[in-house]
């Protein structure tokens, strides 16, 4: 069933933003300098996720985050009242680390602070405060920890810096945000974790993520006939649709039509879903928006640093956290439906194994990148057009932001 | 030791005492020890059964598979470990990839 090549064409179906087109410099994704302008213009404006509202099922279980970027401390709590809030790691009193006795998760009723006994409660009130006559006019009511704005999306967690965002978390997601609800990520169930700490910039970590130029070289061995160039183009290579809602994106992979299918891919595929192309798989709401015939996953970038890509029966997400101008921590989450039986269960395995062997290769140029990047030889990068357009609006996004024209 | 494998599939038994592990992270570091001559052992041994086990473990009621059976499914999830590194690396590792000891498997 091969297509004929018009119909390899990306279509893009929304406005086309505004780009900064030319070649693209090299300096933003070395320059410490800007770096710290991205910590102040972006991380510290846009929403960012953490982590599922899942991984705090039950009331006082919390989690710690040492998020560099904002060389903070965070914390994450679900109260009484079923709210999962956030707050500055930080006791009131003099500044120590009010979670420090706790390890970076658990389960708790209150906080001691481990320096002098101030107690603070799930919702971030000062309850005890040990010698309280000595500090006479001392409003404890107005003491209580130091709240992060947090709020949900489709179960995602989200925090922001400001006390008082520019943006809710709706409005600031926006059209992407629209896009994608309705997918059951709810009914599915984390089943993988992958991270490393790369030494990359996360421009350029990103940047390899949200193309599929590279599909055909960096990963010509894991997705064998996905990635042979045809006679007539770079089929798998091709998007077939991409979506803008700046400062986000959306794009639909198109799956291959001439997979050659591996004896064990095979099997899988005969037992499940899995991440193998499968047209035979269901569509779920919020995925393939542009209805493209041949839809293979939906690539989903929301700024500055999230993806949630989606498929039929699965989606996985990833986290660029930037250390430094020259460091990323990353962390890969793959969910699924819980098995219906034993044999989604093999083909699940397959989807899992083949996925994290991809990313060994999609990680593999990385540090090379960067330390040619960082020896200044090269000024500006050359970005195709069409297929990797995503490069070119995330960098239009990070040059805005930190401009100062959002 | 892994526990004893259904009596059909006793033949399998000592590729399950190494690979049949309860873990994607256990079963990830055992493929990347190697040799490659093993894995492909795995490969040519669990492959031509890999219906025949299917349709065992069908039998059982699922999630709860009884001792035997939760093995041989573990031994089912190995070759799907295994299977990249046989039909696409040539070798355990992933060519030219990352640096497996900093690449960190949580489950």
């Amino acid at each position: 069933m091969n297509a004929p090549a018009s119909d390899l064409d990306t279509r893009i179906t929304t406005d086309l933003p505004a780009m900064i087109d030319g070649p693209i410099p090299v300096e933003p994704y070395v320059s410490a300098e800007f770096f710290e302008r991205e910590r102040e213009r972006i991380f510290k404006r846009a929403w960012l996720n953490l982590c599922r509202a899942e991984d705090l099922p039950e009331v006082g279980d919390f989690k710690v985050f040492d998020i560099a970027v904002w060389n903070a401390s965070i914390l994450l709590v679900r109260g009484r009242d079923g709210v999962i809030r956030a707050f500055h790691n930080v006791c009131t009193h003099r500044g120590n680390q009010v979670a420090a006795r706790y390890g970076c998760a658990g389960n708790t009723r209150t906080f001691v602070c481990g320096y002098h006994g101030w107690t603070f409660d799930l919702d971030g009130s000062l309850r005890t405060l040990p010698a309280q006559e000595q500090f006479p006019g001392v409003d404890k009511d107005r003491l209580g920890l130091l709240p992060v704005a947090c709020e949900l999306w489709n179960g995602f967690v989200f925090v922001n810096w400001n006390a008082q965002p520019q943006w809710s978390l709706v409005e600031f997601l926006g059209g992407l945000g629209r896009q994608v609800d309705g997918y059951p990520f709810a009914q599915m169930e984390r089943v993988a974790r992958y991270s490393a700490r790369v030494a990359v910039n996360w421009k350029t970590f990103i940047d390899a993520f949200h193309e599929t130029y590279h599909v055909g070289m960096v990963h010509a061995r894991s997705l064998p006939g996905c990635s042979i160039p045809t006679e007539l183009r770079y089929e798998f290579d091709t998007l077939a649709s991409a979506r803008f809602y700046p400062p986000h994106h959306s794009a639909s992979n198109r799956m291959v039509s001439r997979v050659d299918v591996t004896p064990v891919a095979g099997a899988a595929w005969q037992m499940g879903p899995s991440f193998a192309a499968n047209e035979a798989a269901p569509r779920l709401p919020g995925t393939n928006p542009s209805d493209d015939a041949r839809w293979y996953f939906d690539i989903n970038v929301f700024f500055p640093n999230f993806f949630v890509d989606v498929g039929p029966g699965w989606y996985f997400t990833y986290n660029f956290w930037p250390i430094s101008v020259d460091e990323t921590e990353w962390t890969m989450d793959i969910y699924q439906f819980a098995a219906a039986d034993v044999g989604q269960r093999i083909a699940q395995e397959h989807t899992k194994v083949l996925l994290r062997d991809l990313l060994y290769e999609d990680l593999s140029t990385m540090e090379s990148t960067h330390r040619s990047l960082k020896s200044g030889a090269l000024k500006y990068m050359t970005v195709a057009p069409v297929m990797e357009v995503a490069v070119r609006h995330q960098y239009t996004n990070v040059m805005r932001w930190v401009n100062g024209e959002v | 030791m892994a526990h004893p494998l259904p009596v059909a599939f006793a033949d399998l038994q000592s590729l399950a005492d190494r690979y049949a592990l309860p873990t994607e992270r256990e079963r990830h570091a055992e493929r990347l020890k190697g040799p490659f001559a093993d894995l492909k052992a795995l490969y040519d041994a669990v492959l031509p059964r890999l219906d025949a086990i299917h349709a065992h473990l069908k039998q059982h009621p699922w999630p709860a598979l009884p001792p035997a059976e939760q093995t041989l499914l573990d031994l089912a999830l190995a070759l799907m470990e295994v299977s990249l590194a046989v039909e696409s690396h040539g070798q355990p590792t992933v060519p030219h990839g990352f640096d497996h000891a900093r690449f960190k498997v949580w489950f």
